[in-house]
């Protein structure tokens, strides 16, 4: 129900109120508002169908509520039906009395009888007035044959002696309305309003005379005011009642006409009971005329009272039923916005009976629940993200976790498993790990492992040791390439496994590392050591032995027959030669694990290739190596004599890769790149580094190579020690830099880059103000 | 739903509101109208033809005073704002009859009583009133032309109030003429 609608049924009931009480006001028989009175009728009919209006309104919303089914109509419609009811029975019953009362009452009031004693008073009133009449008129005839042929000087004491009969006044007129002669009861009084009319003359002069009865009810007429009540008034207007006779005098023939008129007032006593019984019968002809009216005034009236009485109840209804009913459909409205998830205070109902009470209470137990849920909220947030977190590290880490259950089933592992052993291990959840092509033997090794902590375990636990035994297993396993792909080196991988004993049953988890490049390093380490102490044994005797040759053919050659010392020198020439390139190797060899340090300092990496390109070119257009050199290189701290053989070193690698082209193939290319690279470090903060890359497009590096690039005697020459890029990888790694060996995208060729991060320090600050 | 009622209910209004305005001439004829220019003023020369209904013949016979209306209203259309209301005039006739003196008295208000032995002779008096001094000579302006709007009718506000009450549906309590609109060029 909106406030406007209510205001106006509030509005429409008062001024309904207003109305009806003038209405029953004026309904008496009083002069009060008689001439307002149909429209006062009027504005009553207007404000009950206002009202009836409003209530349709109300009972159409109502009905049309609770056919939709909205919440809380039919609490609504109950408690409208039983308060309008309680308004609109007793109403009725009271209507119904009152309009049987009306009906018959009325109708009793006009009584036959009193109807025909009013008329016979009346008829009674009019006889002794027409007796009066009559008694004047005989004397007026009288008076007017003694009259008849008298001059008017005598006339006069004819006349006064007829007034002292009991006249008011006697005069004599000519035809023309002249007064003749007069007398009069109080002489004196002027006479001429008194004079008969033109009208009267003429009728005088008829036979009979003009006989009438005069004055009596003068009523006024008032324009303004209603109050005409007092003016029936019969003793009021008694005063006025007179009798008038004028008759002609029978004068002889040939003389003017004239014409005798007498005044005689009625007896007071006659005049006033005649008026009253006129009086009353005017206003009981008025009763009766209106008796239809007045029984229609009542009923209408009752009829208005009562629907006022009833849209008022039913409005009312309303507004108990509204305010009855709004609490609770608050609670309803509440309940659903709880089953809805919606946990939000609810308006408060300001009363203090139970209702308040228990919308407060309603309000507390949604508090509570809302406080409950966002704790739970908050937990299972923080569980989330814990998770979030333990799943991110997991799948970043470098090692491969894999989760397997007590019957060898994988449960769950991380991406570097994929990277790792090649195969998508996460994908393959829920088959045991055996069956996984590919690991076959990473699984039986991960199996035997386990087989053999359990049985260390046992063991200890039946001797009744506890300490040393470290709770999981480590074992280096080597996982062979799959048959078919035998460019692939085998994958080293360092597991360890433990059990989980956590969850339903036992499981494990195995953890492991590729340690490939780990055993490459290793690798060369034990190289580098082996070489220089190779070199230095077999360096010490081959002075000796070279000394021993030379000083053979020295001593001998002179003794011997021309033939035997062509066969000594070549002898020992051979000897010579051989323990020469002997020891240029040692000492490849000795360089190689003894490198001096680098001596780094700042170098300008353009100028240093530009120099060494000069070597290389021939500027005649039929170069191979292009040199494509950033301009504006930041300055690198380097050891230019061993950065000048990293760039000997690659690009003869280059070269000797495009030897063996066959010739129908596209022209040979080295390209030679610089750039600065930008990156942003760990620490978050931006850097610049120098990138040096060698590309060629030649045949590329065989797998089985690539891998093993760096470690020496790898090589895929016929002639060569295999020390190029190992030696290359050690200055590259002496600078602080990277190098990495890769085979181009489009598999034609081969590519080198090193990245140098050591810049000088000016050319560092120059750059961060470049970047910035 | 609502609407659909309302509508029925406006329906019933306007019909009935057809019913009222349909009745609201009853008996009364203007058989002459005309404003005549006199010295002193304006006057209405008006005849009227009309006979009392039983139950007002009655009435009057019972010594319940009637009285009659007349307006009249004398308007000039003007374009540019609501019509100009020279003379708005109103008269009203009073008919009664002395039950003890049996004689009918039709007293103009504001003017002398009249005294006529019958009742015809009485309502004749009233059919054909003598000429009406409306307005004042200043109230119109010579040349223009104005709207003449007259209306003749038993003036109900008199009666008792049980009477309005039955008046309201019952046609005898009702005496009342059209409208009666013509235009007057005044002189």
């Amino acid at each position: 129900m909106t406030k406007a609608l209510r205001y106006a049924l509030v509005v429409g009931s008062a001024i309904a109120s207003i109305l009806l009480f003038l209405l029953a006001s004026a309904s008496d028989n009083s002069g009060f508002l008689d001439r307002y009175f149909s429209w006062l009728l009027g504005l009553n009919v207007a404000v009950a169908g206002a009202l009836l209006l409003l209530v349709i309104v109300y009972l159409a919303r109502l009905y049309s509520r609770y056919k939709a089914g909205r919440f809380g109509s039919k609490l609504m419609a109950r408690l409208v039906l039983l308060f309008a009811g309680i308004g609109i029975l007793p109403g009725l019953v009271i209507f119904m009395v009152s309009v049987q009362f009306v009906s018959h009452s009325i109708e009793s009031w006009f009584d036959v009888k009193i109807e025909a004693a009013l008329d016979s008073g009346l008829k009674l009133g009019q006889a002794a007035l027409d007796e009066a009449l009559s008694d004047l008129g005989a004397t007026a005839g009288t008076t007017a044959v003694t009259l008849a042929g008298q001059p008017d000087g005598s006339a006069r004491i004819v006349l006064m002696r007829t007034v002292d009969d009991g006249m008011q006044s006697a005069m004599l007129l000519d035809a023309g309305g002249k007064l003749l002669a007069s007398a009069s009861e109080d002489h004196g009084t002027d006479l001429s309003p008194d004079l008969p009319t033109a009208q009267m003359l003429r009728q005088a002069a008829m036979p009979g005379g003009y006989a009438r009865i005069e004055g009596g009810m003068d009523r006024v007429v008032h324009d303004n005011s209603g109050d005409n009540n007092g003016e029936h008034n019969g003793l009021d207007a008694a005063t006025g009642l007179r009798l008038r006779v004028v008759i002609a005098v029978p004068e002889p023939p040939g003389v003017a006409p004239r014409y005798l008129q007498l005044l005689q007032g009625v007896p007071v006593n006659l005049a006033s009971n005649a008026e009253v019984i006129s009086t009353a019968y005017s206003e009981y002809r008025d009763r009766k005329f209106g008796r239809t009216g007045l029984r229609k005034m009542y009923i209408g009236t009752l009829t208005l009272t009562l629907l006022l009485a009833i849209f008022g109840a039913i409005g009312s209804a309303f507004l108990i039923a509204g305010n009855l009913a709004q609490p609770l459909l608050v609670l309803a409205e509440g309940t659903r916005a709880v089953a809805e998830g919606d946990l939000s205070p609810r308006p408060i109902v300001e009363t203090s009976d139970e209702l308040g009470t228990l919308t407060q209470s309603f309000n507390a137990m949604t508090g509570q629940l809302f406080e409950a849920r966002s704790a739970v909220e908050r937990n299972r947030a923080a569980l989330e993200s814990a998770k979030a977190h333990l799943e991110s590290v997991l799948a970043n880490m470098s090692a491969g976790v894999i989760v397997l259950d007590a019957d060898g089933v994988v449960v769950n592992s991380n991406d570097a498993v994929h990277r790792i052993l090649q195969v998508d291990v996460a994908a393959l959840a829920g088959q045991p790990l055996d069956a996984i092509q590919g690991l076959e033997s990473f699984a039986g090794a991960v199996t035997r492992a386990f087989s053999a902590q359990s049985a260390a375990q046992s063991a200890q636990s039946a001797s009744g040791r506890r300490s040393q035994l470290r709770a999981h297993w480590q074992q280096q396993i080597e996982i062979p390439r799959r048959s078919g792909n035998d460019d692939d080196h085998d994958i080293t991988v360092l597991a360890r496994g433990s059990r989980l004993p956590v969850g339903v049953g036992s499981g494990f988890i195995v953890v492991f590392d590729d340690i490939s490049d780990v055993i490459s390093a290793q690798r060369s380490v034990a190289w580098g050591e082996v070489a220089r102490r190779l070199a230095h044994e077999i360096k010490n005797p081959l002075t000796p032995i070279q000394l021993s040759a030379e000083r053979l053919q020295m001593k001998l050659a002179d003794s011997l027959d021309p033939q035997s010392a062509a066969l000594l020198k070549k002898g020992t020439d051979t000897i010579v030669n051989q323990v020469d390139a002997m020891k240029r190797m040692v000492d490849d060899f000795r360089d190689y694990a003894k490198a001096p340090p680098a001596v780094l300092s700042p170098l300008d990496l353009n100028d240093l290739i530009a120099q060494i390109l000069n070597l290389y070119l021939a500027e005649d257009g039929s170069d191979v190596i292009h040199a494509a050199l950033a301009p504006g290189l930041p300055r690198v701290m380097g050891d230019a004599t061993q950065l000048r053989q990293v760039i000997h070193n690659l690009l003869q690698n280059a070269q000797d890769a495009l030897v063996d082209r066959p010739p129908q193939d596209v022209p040979a290319r080295i390209d030679v790149v610089t750039e600065a690279i930008y990156y942003v470090g760990a620490d978050g903060a931006t850097g610049t580094a120098v990138r040096l890359a060698i590309v060629d497009n030649g045949p590329g590096f065989a797998p089985k190579i690539l891998s093993r690039a760096f470690e020496p005697y790898v090589t895929s020459k016929a002639r060569g020690t295999g020390l190029g890029l190992p030696m290359v990888k050690k200055i590259v790694d002496e600078h602080g830099g990277r190098i990495d060996v890769a085979n181009r995208s489009d598999g034609s060729g081969a590519s080198v880059s090193i990245l140098l991060l050591k810049l000088a320090p000016e050319a560092n600050l120059a750059a961060n103000l470049a970047s910035a | 739903m609502t609407v659909r009622l309302f509508r029925l209910l406006a329906c019933q209004l306007l019909l009935a509101f057809a019913c009222v305005t349909a009745q609201a001439a009853d008996g009364i004829d203007i058989t002459r109208n005309r404003i005549e220019a006199s010295d002193d003023g304006y006057r209405l020369d008006a005849m009227y033809s009309f006979d009392l209904t039983s139950s007002l013949r009655q009435a009057v016979q019972g010594g319940m005073p009637v009285y009659f209306t007349t307006e009249i209203e004398l308007t000039r259309p003007r374009w540019y704002w609501t019509d100009d209301r020279a003379i708005a005039a109103r008269r009203t006739v009073r008919l009664d009859y002395d039950v003890l003196a049996r004689v009918y008295h039709v007293l103009a208000i504001g003017s002398v009583q009249l005294t006529y032995d019958t009742l015809d002779e009485a309502l004749l008096a009233i059919r054909r009133p003598g000429r009406w001094l409306i307005g004042p000579r200043s109230a119109l302006k010579p040349g223009e032309t104005y709207n003449v709007t007259l209306r003749m009718f038993m003036d109900r506000d008199y009666l008792q109030k049980p009477l309005q009450i039955d008046a309201l549906n019952n046609s005898d309590w009702r005496l009342t003429s059209h409208k009666k609109t013509f235009t007057y060029r005044a002189e």
